[in-house]
């Protein structure tokens, strides 16, 4: 962890909204993209990433500066929102219907064909089981070094790797065989 | 893999909207004076009923402590037959001694002026006693031995 971190996290623990303000600025798109690939829905995303937050301000008082990134704490949090989100979801809504295009989201500016290929990877990650799913995210989405993804999931180093492996074999057979229900 | 891995790394490109963004950061800002202040609140609510419980214990606490020790008539004695007793005793040897120092005194008190009146004026003595015996006296009765009595004394 940064000097700098260190020292805006105990200042928000002592109640200083500017300093967790900051924290929010560096972490909030990395959550935002993280949620988002788990739900894929732009406003169910956005949600659950103000509830992340919100949540992470209320507790800052019991986060534990063991030398751990700030990150990892509210990907941990993230991802109990996430399992929380899909628990009352069960009953009520089909995964299916909650997809959104990219397009419609986001207008990234980018060629079609472009737009379909990275809807389709977004599309195939999702047929990935929720540990490679992480795993994923984080590594190549969002760059983060394997020991920080092992800790915000509570895994070994050497588990993270295994799952990263497998992950993007996965992924690879998925895109490759899946055309037609990526497709569909 | 190279290729998908580039791919992924396109996916950065999604980022959320800036309105979004900024009107949460200001209501989760927001969100710590009232979670402070609902903090505090609860905090004095506890402290208060506290403090009232723990005054309260200590009242009767005083109190019962109290109606124990004190001297005072609010202890109820006239439950304990052992004390009445002791009540009744004291109080038939308080009037005895009183009745006694009283008949001691009067006694004393006669003596004196008895003695007094011979002394120092018979004559007068004599006068006196005689003009109430004869207001008193009556006459219509012969045989009142009272008024024999005082010719008695008179003649003495």
């Amino acid at each position: 962890m940064i000097e700098s971190e260190h020292k805006l996290i105990q200042q928000a623990k002592q109640g200083e909204s500017s300093a967790f303000g900051v924290l929010y600025d560096n972490y909030h798109e990395k959550i935002f993209r993280f949620v988002y690939f788990k739900v894929s829905h732009k406003e169910e995303a956005e949600d659950l990433t103000h509830q992340v937050f919100l949540n992470a301000w209320k507790n800052i008082r019991n986060y534990k500066d063991q030398n751990l990134p700030f990150s990892s704490w509210l990907y941990r949090i993230a991802k109990n929102k996430v399992i929380d989100y899909y628990r009352l979801k069960k009953n009520n809504t089909s995964l299916d219907s909650i997809k959104d295009s990219l397009h419609d989201d986001y207008n990234i500016e980018l060629a079609t064909e472009e737009i379909l290929n990275l809807e389709n990877i977004r599309n195939a990650i999702k047929e990935l089981n929720e540990d490679q799913q992480d795993v994923l995210i984080m590594r190549f989405i969002e760059d983060l070094p394997i020991k920080e993804v092992a800790t915000s999931l509570g895994k070994t180093e050497s588990a993270v790797k295994l799952i990263q492996l497998r992950a993007i074999k996965k992924l690879k057979n998925i895109i490759k065989n899946g055309t037609d229900y990526i497709t569909a | 893999m190279e290729q998908i891995i580039s791919q992924l790394k396109k996916l950065q490109n999604i980022k959320p909207n800036t309105d979004y963004k900024n009107k949460s950061k200001l209501l989760i800002l927001e969100t710590y004076n009232q979670t402070s202040f609902t903090r505090f609140n609860e905090i004095f609510k506890f402290s208060l009923a506290l403090s009232l419980t723990a005054s309260f214990l200590l009242l009767i606490i005083g109190g019962v402590n109290y109606l124990e020790n004190s001297p005072l008539p609010l202890t109820i004695t006239g439950l304990n037959i052992k004390t009445l007793e002791a009540e009744a005793k004291n109080l038939k040897l308080d009037i005895t001694i009183s009745e006694i120092e009283k008949y001691e005194v009067n006694q004393d008190n006669l003596s004196i002026a008895l003695s007094q009146a011979i002394t120092d004026n018979p004559i007068q003595f004599e006068s006196i006693v005689l003009n109430k015996e004869t207001k008193d006296v009556n006459l219509n009765d012969p045989v009142n031995k009272d008024i024999d009595n005082a010719l008695q004394k008179i003649l003495e």
